[in-house]
């Protein structure tokens, strides 16, 4: 490898095996965190025990169902393997680690949280100071309004008490809701919540459409508040959404009624 | 992920006092069971005790029960749809269809589906009861039979609830012997009033009805508190207003909580017999024989063969210079296809003849015709010589006829036995062109040789890859006689070749059988 990529490597991946152990030992809060999933003191529950962990190793070795009976056991793993990731799975009806040795019958997934993930690449059409896993003060306002509806219609409409908002680190926010309804609910009813907060129809390969009809829904009603207050600077001052043609453009095939969309084009 | 455990949270841990209200709207709290004689569904929350009935009753009322479900299964993979998403055009042809199936072929269990059909009222909830329960027996064991047995008992069970008058549903929930009181609470006049803005906005008119009517009926409509989770289909839609954990659901869409009352019921009772299950099944071999019965009669259908066409329906005289025709208006495309390479290669392999041969005994072709029909093809058009022929065809034909050897009448090959057996090879044309013919070739060949229309033949494609086979049949039969949503499919080439005469000779009774 040329000395200059090298260089490029160490500014974009300053993280290397050796400072890694460094920040687990030293920094890592593992017992908050193991405190924090397992509802009370990780020795003392037994349901800290079931819980699954997943490590991504170095060169994307990727381990699953590891699983720890107390904080102390868990600090060890991760001083030993230094993940580069970590991600928490579902509390199971027995130890994740002995999985191999059960049946279906035997072990299976008992609660989880609910968990929602906002990535900044979705707004990729309606932001152009940034695209993909940029991000910055100016589109950060697009996450914010996302944060406070989404926040809301947990809290007002669901009554969910108990949830945590958290930077992902590179794109985008998590949202743990950590209620015991939330960890209970089953996989239909958290696909109806998600669809019932959508509003977007359409993905990638179709052309992305919103169609609502008066009176909006009490919830939309509110999420349109909450953007209102910010709209104006987001989108004229931050955005200049329609500073040029090519922006106009891109503004006029977002307008559905076309008598409106020929007077202008 | 599906949890195993299923917990009820009927009150969140964080609720905010929301004071239970004394104050009942009028038109809820008059209404009761009793007040109604109309219709009613059975809960299925318990077995009714100390109960005897026979054997033969037992196996009656479950085959019975398992046919209602079959043919629901069957009308909705017909049309496309379930009960829950189906707008209301195909509401009623959901309904209709389903009445023209099971017209005649329901006794004791005819009021589920006919319910201004009394009959021995008496025994009627018994009945209904006895037969899910002994269904959710056979079917308790594996997760997938339960899965199946849950979901169509539910569109039963929507089907039966969406045709009561809003009274009679309100009554249901009123009714004391069930659990389902826990579910649901009926909001006070004073709450509604405090949210009348949010729960008008919620109802989803799309912007047609007037702010008078709208608010009219907003008076005289009930609206009851459940938690969220016991409305999954309301909440998707979004077409409930939500409250701290609380969904307001008037009373048109009660159906939602009162279904979801009934899945999580029933899975959850099925799932704790399944654990159960090896003890039943070392008590008695009678009833483990009738359920192992039933549990394969729910995946090939309950007719039997000889119900699924009837050789002497068959009337009109059949001479083998008639096939050509008959072969492009009457029959199926796996017996057309094997009509047409006969024709054109003046030969057949033997499964490909054994499977022609029968269905054209069973549509009435006399052994002379077949003789005929074969000598003509084999010897006169084609290749074979005379000697040939009657050394190594004479006999096979009579003895399909039943006139050698056992003198057995072999019964045609019904759709299952077709679809099943070994596959056609190079040179091989037997077999169900829907199950056998690989897509692409499937579609090339409606298209050009058969001149079939794009829009059916990627409805039959449709059908096909989810190995619909047999509706797939029927769609080509409802487009080679121009109807519409005729049956729910097509069980047996000959019962397809009735159908068909009794559509065609039927409609114009004057013209000769022979110009049709």
């Amino acid at each position: 490898m040329a000395n200059e990529e090298r260089q490029q490597e160490n500014i974009q991946a300053p993280v290397t095996p050796w400072n890694l152990a460094i920040y687990y030992r030293r920094i890592f809060p593992s017992h908050v965190y193991c405190k924090w999933l397992a509802y009370g003191e990780p020795a003392a529950c037994p349901q800290f025990s079931q819980r699954e962990f997943s490590f991504t190793l170095e060169n994307d070795v990727y381990r699953r169902y590891l699983s720890f009976t107390n904080h102390i056991e868990f600090e060890k793993e991760l001083i030993k393997m230094c993940p580069e990731k970590i991600d928490i799975g579902a509390v199971y009806s027995a130890k994740p680690k002995d999985h191999k040795m059960l049946s279906t019958a035997q072990f299976y997934p008992i609660e989880r949280e609910l968990v929602f993930d906002i990535d900044m690449t979705d707004y990729d059409d309606v932001r152009f100071c940034c695209r993909g896993a940029d991000i910055c003060s100016k589109c950060w306002t697009l996450m914010r309004f996302a944060m406070q509806i989404i926040d809301r219609v947990l809290y007002e409409d669901f009554g969910f008490e108990h949830r945590l908002w958290i930077y992902s680190g590179r794109r985008g926010v998590h949202c743990w809701v950590c209620d015991q309804t939330a960890r209970e609910l089953q996989s239909s009813i958290r696909q109806a919540i998600v669809e019932h907060i959508s509003v977007i129809v359409g993905g990638k390969d179709s052309t992305k459409r919103v169609s609502l009809y008066t009176p909006l829904h009490p919830s939309l009603q509110k999420a349109r508040e909450i953007i209102l207050t910010e709209f104006d600077g987001y989108a004229c001052l931050e955005q200049d959404f329609l500073g040029d043609d090519q922006r106009i453009e891109r503004f006029l095939r977002l307008v559905p009624d076309d008598n409106i969309l020929f007077s202008y084009s | 992920m599906e949890y195993r455990s299923t917990r009820f949270s009927l009150h969140s841990s964080a609720s905010p006092s929301i004071k239970n209200s004394n104050v009942n709207s009028t038109n809820f709290s008059s209404l009761s069971l009793n007040s109604t004689s109309g219709p009613y569904i059975p809960y299925y929350d318990a077995y009714p005790e100390d109960l005897t009935i026979s054997l033969e009753l037992f196996q009656t009322l479950a085959i019975e029960r398992l046919k209602i479900l079959k043919t629901i299964e069957q009308v909705l993979a017909r049309l496309n749809t379930t009960l829950s998403t189906a707008p209301t055009y195909k509401k009623d042809e959901i309904e209709k269809l389903l009445r023209k199936e099971l017209k005649d072929k329901l006794h004791h269990l005819k009021f589920i589906i006919f319910p201004t059909f009394t009959g021995t009222s008496s025994n009627d909830l018994q009945n209904d009861i006895i037969s899910h329960y002994i269904l959710r027996l056979a079917f308790c064991p594996s997760e997938e039979e339960r899965r199946w047995f849950i979901t169509h008992e539910l569109e039963l069970f929507r089907y039966r609830f969406q045709v009561l008058t809003k009274a009679e549903q309100l009554a249901y929930l009123n009714d004391s012997t069930s659990n389902i009181k826990q579910f649901y609470e009926l909001v006070s006049d004073e709450e509604k009033r405090q949210y009348k803005d949010s729960l008008i906005a919620s109802i989803q008119i799309k912007g047609l009805a007037n702010p008078s009517t709208i608010a009219k009926s907003f008076e005289t409509t009930s609206y009851f508190r459940v938690r969220f989770q016991h409305v999954p289909d309301l909440i998707r839609k979004r077409s409930c207003f939500l409250a701290h954990g609380y969904a307001y659901v008037s009373d048109n869409d009660i159906i939602s909580f009162v279904l979801q009352h009934f899945r999580m019921n029933i899975s959850y009772q099925m799932t704790c017999s399944s654990k159960k299950y090896e003890f039943i099944q070392q008590m008695d071999t009678r009833i483990e024989s009738i359920l192992k019965m039933l549990r394969k009669k729910r995946i090939h259908g309950t007719q039997t063969a000889m119900v699924a066409f009837n050789e002497n329906e068959q009337t009109e005289t059949i001479t083998f210079e008639m096939l050509n025709g008959l072969s492009k208006r009457s029959f199926p495309l796996c017996m057309r296809y094997l009509h047409d390479q006969m024709i054109q290669q003046h030969h057949l392999k033997h499964l490909g003849r054994l499977q022609y041969r029968l269905f054209l005994k069973g549509i009435g072709l006399s052994l002379d015709e077949c003789m005929k029909f074969f000598r003509h093809e084999f010897v006169t058009n084609g290749q074979m010589n005379p000697a040939q022929f009657e050394r190594e065809h004479v006999y096979n034909i009579r003895h399909a006829y039943g006139q050698e050897g056992k003198h057995t009448s072999y019964t045609p090959y019904s759709c299952m036995k077709i679809i099943q057996d070994p596959p056609p090879g190079v040179n091989e044309h037997h077999g169900c062109p829907y199950r056998h013919w690989d897509i692409p070739t499937l579609k090339q060949r409606l298209t050009t040789t058969y001149d079939m229309n794009e829009e059916t033949v990627n409805d039959i494609i449709d059908k096909t890859k989810q190995h619909h086979y047999q509706i797939a049949c029927q769609i080509y039969f409802e487009y080679q006689h121009k109807v519409k949503n005729y049956g729910v499919g097509i069980n047996h080439p000959n019962q397809y070749f009735n159908e068909s005469r009794k559509l065609l000779t039927g409609a114009t009774t004057n013209q000769n059988a022979s110009q049709m």
